[in-house]
């Protein structure tokens, strides 16, 4: 089976990136694929707790990408970015967070890479 | 399974483009496309340590030639042609952009 990976780096609620790629993902967890959903960067905002979307009429960015796993979608954050952003990894499941090297396996893994 | 990198983005606007970096290992390659370029020339930017710290991990750095061409950019790093670039797509496994 092929492996997709999305790669997140874009934040949320500034782009359509995390409800775009959650579209995308959607599809590509229909089919035969085996499919990873990587948050880098600014990207992990998407799991900053308390977000109001509604606010500006916008997405739950963390609703969405918590969706992904309902459907088999394996769902990642890049570990730095968190710490970096003062998010905390203990509390993002069912997101797990992994370190560069992790991130680096993910790549080398993929048969192709989205990025958003 | 080697990777290519695909750098598109200004270093200014987009300091983050270098971070793509961290994720690069060993045999993989890393290409400044458009205005990612202007990492590419003597200018100290947000590109120029994590591209000399790539070259040591042993990974190729190339910059596109009319991207540097068009904007004035010379550069010490290997330069490829479009038809380089698509050669270089063709070689790696996949694409990181």
């Amino acid at each position: 089976m092929k492996t997709v990976l999305f790669m997140i780096r874009t934040a949320p609620h500034g782009s359509a990136a995390i409800p775009e790629s959650h579209r995308a993902c959607l599809g590509f967890a229909t089919m035969p694929f085996e499919v990873n959903y990587l948050l880098t960067e600014e990207a992990v905002w998407a799991l900053q707790p308390g977000q109001r979307a509604e606010a500006i009429g916008g997405h739950d960015a963390r609703a969405l990408v918590g969706e992904l796993g309902d459907l088999d979608v394996s769902l990642y954050a890049e570990a730095e970015a968190l710490e970096a952003r003062g998010i905390d990894s203990d509390a993002v499941a069912p997101i797990q967070p992994l370190s560069a090297d992790e991130i680096a396996d993910l790549i080398a893994g993929a048969d192709a890479v989205l990025t958003y | 399974m080697p990777t290519l990198f695909v750098l598109s983005h200004a270093p200014g606007a987009d300091p983050g483009e270098a971070h793509k970096l961290t994720f690069a290992r060993d045999g993989d390659a890393v290409i400044l496309t458009e205005d990612a370029v202007f990492g590419a020339g003597a200018a100290e930017t947000s590109l120029t340590g994590a591209l000399a710290a790539a070259d040591d991990r042993g990974i190729d750095v190339f910059a596109l030639a009319p991207d540097l061409a068009a904007r004035g950019i010379e550069t010490s790093l290997e330069t490829v042609d479009y038809a380089g670039f698509v050669e270089l797509l063709t070689q790696y496994d996949r694409a990181v952009h």
